[in-house]
């Protein structure tokens, strides 16, 4: 075990020359090419262990020799439901939060925004600012922190559409960003963002004072976009969901940006961004 | 698309499973995750891998249910399991099994990393790549992370 192995009962790191499972992934997928491609080779050559890993690598997938087409119908399934959930949900587009999605990423967004009559473009997430509340138990239910599985996806703009972001990427001040959110049950939603000074921000409903309402469901694009601004550091977002109406004073920071206290019942997910420096 | 499913399907279906655990959690996850690519392959256009586009999909859509409070009460009580009791694959360990309930209380950023590097054997190198952070912030979130480790963990003996 190397010696900057965290913890006893975490797995075992990889041994140092051993590829990574990415990279024998990439590599099975023609991915790779000079150096990285001669060592994965190389590796697989010396290492019946790494072969042996190589080969294994559908072993999972195909031991059920009917999850491959089972998989595959349960993906035509998840996305003909989305484009026939999206009409039901709060201001989407005909045809769909596919063809929305899809228009959005294909460029034009802000007219197409404005075409659908939907809410305008925030200029920066951290415009307009309301403070972190003080300390207090008002309205609060210390301990419960999660509920229910709501999700916080983050995707930035990009030349013909947009990418799906992980959570601690570093984005560039002037950058598009929107959002998707997956719902468990209806609720009540806000998304705010929180600096390192604990400022929190709305950031949807965009300088509102209070949530607004949400339908269930998975992938839901919020109707705003923000522009990033030139603000370096950390910026954590939360999506709350609530089952009533709920404002910012409602919530607080907990001991870290990433961590909010919220009323009894609700839900969040929280999502990193870092602000690289102009 | 599904080009692509039979391109990458095992491969997020094992991801999935290494993270998640149960074979029925990681088809849900892997539908998802090819559900969510579907809306973004326009845009991914070559940018970067499909395999590393795939692989921060994945480990993103796992997180967020490894959080999800009613899988965080499950995890608490998961134990290891006889191996007939579960599908072929390297998360069935007393060590999987005390990392995910290590992920599912982490920050994003640290659990992500952690991910990257106990489940999926990236060198800091790689996961700095994956993650757009410095080898020394991948460094220093997976010592976090083992710091968190011993926290949630204390108490339980190694196996």
């Amino acid at each position: 075990m190397s010696d900057d192995h965290p913890h006893p009962m975490l797995p075992p790191l990889r041994p140092e020359g051993e590829p990574s499972d990415l990279a024998l992934d990439r590599y099975a997928a023609g991915e790779l090419e000079g150096e990285a491609r001669a060592a994965v080779e190389a590796a697989l050559a010396r290492s019946p262990a790494t072969l042996a890993r190589y080969r294994e690598r559908e072993t999972a997938f195909t031991a059920d020799p009917t999850r491959p087409e089972r998989l595959w119908s349960a993906i035509e399934r998840g996305l003909d439901a989305a484009d026939e959930a999206a009409p039901a949900a709060s201001q989407r587009a005909p045809g769909g939060a596919r063809r929305w999605l899809r228009a959005w990423l294909e460029g034009a967004w802000p007219l197409r925004l404005a075409a659908l009559g939907v809410v305008g473009v925030v200029a920066a997430a951290v415009a307009t600012r309301v403070e972190a509340p003080a300390p207090s138990n008002r309205g609060l239910d210390e301990g419960v922190r999660v509920k229910g599985s709501v999700g916080l996806a983050v995707h930035r703009k990009v030349d013909g559409g947009s990418e799906p972001l992980l959570s601690g990427a570093t984005v560039a001040p002037g950058e598009a960003l929107r959002f998707t959110v997956d719902a468990p049950e209806a609720g009540d939603l806000m998304v705010l963002a929180v600096d390192p000074r604990g400022a929190v921000s709305p950031v949807y409903p965009p300088g509102a004072a209070s949530s607004t309402s949400l339908p269930a469901g998975r992938d839901q694009l919020l109707p705003v976009a923000v522009t990033v601004d030139d603000t370096p550091g950390d910026l954590w977002l939360h999506a709350v969901l609530c089952p009533r109406r709920f404002g910012p004073t409602d919530l607080r920071v907990g001991a870290g940006a990433g961590e909010l206290v919220l009323p009894a019942g609700c839900a969040s997910a929280p999502f990193l961004l870092r602000t690289a420096a102009p | 698309m599904r080009g692509l499913y039979e391109r990458h399907g095992a491969m997020v279906y094992r991801r999935a499973l290494a993270i998640l655990r149960s074979p029925p959690d990681a088809e849900d996850a892997a539908q998802e995750v090819f559900v969510r690519a579907a809306r973004g392959l326009d845009a991914f256009a070559g940018r970067s891998s499909a395999v590393t586009w795939l692989y921060q999909i994945t480990t993103n859509l796992c997180l967020n249910r490894l959080r999800d409070g009613r899988r965080r009460a499950a995890l608490a009580q998961e134990r290891v399991l006889p191996a007939a009791e579960v599908a072929v694959g390297p998360a069935t360990s007393p060590e999987h099994i005390a990392l995910r309930r290590v992920l599912a209380e982490a920050p994003p950023e640290q659990a992500a990393a952690a991910v990257y590097v106990h489940v999926d054997g990236l060198s800091h190198d790689e996961a700095a790549a994956i993650l757009g952070v410095s080898r020394r912030t991948v460094g220093n979130l997976v010592e976090r992370f083992g710091r968190l480790a011993r926290a949630v963990l204390a108490g339980e003996e190694a196996p």
